[in-house]
């Protein structure tokens, strides 16, 4: 006669209990996860994000927002409007809109003041595509430069009610670096006007 | 230089130590150290480790390996302890401890009851002590093996083997010495690997359920840990199984051999011989033998008295007694 060794099958059901309530008890706190990119460090605004600007984290998927750009092309190549910090998720607020990739390469953050004409009455945002015009001396207007990116218009705070009323915008563009010299010279000697390009 | 030192240390470690001990806590160590890391992130602890200096990581890498020879050495000290807790000696521990070993106990009584003699009188051999000692049952299968190979010489031949043991050992050929060695250092192994599995399925599983980490890896390290600890189990209780055969065989074998070693004469029967050891258990252990004339020292004859010398008679009397032929002339 075979004697049941019931503490050891209670020992046996005992270890098989607290496996599996262990087991529930951690999956039941796992979360759904995104492996997203982030910046490695402060990023300033203005800034073109380059790949090495960028590494791999990941988030609980309720935490990021909901347009988070969650791909590395999604973010480099990508002008910031507003510093980003590190190893936080970027939305999409905080980049320039996407636009085709030829105005951005060699490219370099450009803030001019603006009229409200330049920036139609505070319409001209950021993502548009701008020619920079400047008037001569023979109030000749011509191109400065062309097909130029808009990465921001900010109307200015804080002046002077005699300042305010020349130039109530900043606008900052992505300036080709051999026309950034040309652009400032402009700015300081003659005036500008931008106009919208097709 | 290096050589010189890496020949004096590991020539001071024996195999069988780094066999038995150095790596069972080698995996030990290792397994707590990757289940850490792989909460953290084994990747980048990885990498974080590789762009430390070379310098620095050969240093971790000693200070980790004599980490592990320590403990390693302080298992060895403690391998009899643990030995003891295997085959249930759990009366340290209060309220549970002696709770546990007689139902325990209680149980394994009933099971040597329910053994039939005639048709698995083999099970009771090598597994159980004999059913006429059922107050000498173990809480564990590895205590009654091991209290089997013990009781053996009891039964066999009134030798009180935890006294006489050390003694035996002493006169045992060196050939069966190390087949004995080998034996008892594959139980220690098994009981090694055994008990630091259950340690490392606990350690582990409690660290993860604090950090809150995959549910995958907390039911792989408990449970498998626990497997491991089992089936270690096992292989310990078939090794025991070989120990005890060889202890068995050592009395029967070389019992003669230490009788004369010890300088007595050999009893002429075997119940002679029972009372024979008997009393040098009582010599040994309390000094004073309950039959002394059992214990005969070898070499000694037994011789007739010399007869006493007779006195001097006068002249007269001998030349008389020689005419008669009484007596001789002196």
């Amino acid at each position: 006669m075979r004697w049941l060794d019931w503490q050891r099958w209670l020992l046996t059901l005992v270890v098989l209990a607290l496996s599996l309530g262990g087991a529930f008890y951690l999956y039941s706190l796992e979360q759904p996860v995104t492996t997203l990119y982030v910046p490695e460090a402060d990023l300033p605004a203005y800034h073109l994000i380059a790949a090495t600007d960028l590494m791999t984290t990941t988030l609980p998927t309720a935490v990021l927002a909901s347009k988070s750009p969650l791909q590395e092309t999604g973010l480099v190549g990508r002008y910031t409007i507003q510093p980003l910090t590190a190893e936080k998720p970027v939305a999409a607020a905080q980049l320039v809109p996407v636009v085709d990739e030829k105005y951005v390469p060699d490219t370099t953050a450009v803030a001019i003041p603006a009229t409200a004409a330049m920036v139609y009455n505070g319409q001209l945002a950021s993502g548009a595509i701008v020619t920079v015009w400047t008037v001569t001396d023979t109030e000749q207007a011509k191109p400065l430069l062309g097909e130029v990116l808009v990465l921001d218009v900010q109307k200015v705070a804080g002046q002077s009610d005699t300042e305010e009323k020349a130039f109530p915008y900043i606008v900052v563009l992505a300036v080709p670096r051999p026309k950034q010299a040309e652009l400032l010279t402009a700015v300081a000697t003659g005036s500008l006007m931008l106009t919208l390009t097709p | 230089m290096f050589t010189n030192v890496l020949n004096e240390v590991t020539g001071r470690l024996d195999s069988r130590f780094i066999l038995t001990l150095f790596f069972p806590s080698l995996l030990f160590w290792g397994g707590l150290t990757v289940v850490f890391a792989a909460d953290k992130g084994l990747v980048t602890l990885l990498t974080q480790w590789r762009a430390q200096d070379i310098g620095v990581q050969l240093m971790q890498i000693i200070i980790a390996l004599a980490w592990v020879t320590f403990f390693a050495y302080l298992l060895s000290n403690q391998i009899v302890w643990l030995t003891k807790q295997f085959e249930g000696y759990w009366e340290w521990m209060p309220l549970l401890g002696k709770r546990l070993a007689e139902t325990r106990q209680k149980h394994y009584q009933r099971v040597l009851a329910g053994i039939d003699p005639a048709v698995d009188f083999e099970r009771i051999y090598y597994t159980f002590p004999f059913p006429n000692e059922p107050e000498e049952v173990m809480p564990t299968r590895l205590g009654n093996i091991m209290k089997n190979s013990e009781r053996y010489s009891y039964q066999r031949y009134d030798m009180d083997a935890v006294l006489l043991w050390p003694r035996l050992y002493s006169v045992l050929p060196e050939s069966f010495m190390k087949t004995l060695d080998g034996a008892k250092a594959s139980l220690d192994f098994m009981l090694v690997i055994s008990s630091l599995s259950a340690l490392f399925a606990f350690i582990a599983s409690i660290y993860l359920l604090a950090m809150q980490s995959a549910w995958w890896l907390f039911l792989l390290c408990f449970l498998g840990g626990l497997v491991v600890a089992r089936l270690a189990y096992k292989s310990a209780l078939e090794a025991a199984i070989t120990y005890g055969q060889l202890i068995k065989s050592a009395f029967d074998l070389y019992k003669g051999e230490l009788r004369k070693q010890l300088g007595y004469e050999q009893p002429k029967s075997l119940a002679e011989e029972r009372i024979f050891w008997r009393s040098l258990y009582e010599l040994v252990y309390r000094g004073e033998a309950g039959d002394p004339e059992a214990l005969r020292y070898l070499g000694v004859k037994e011789t007739q008295p010399a007869p006493s010398p007779q006195p001097a008679r006068p002249w007269l009397i001998r030349w008389l007694q020689s005419l008669f032929g009484q007596g001789s002339t002196s």
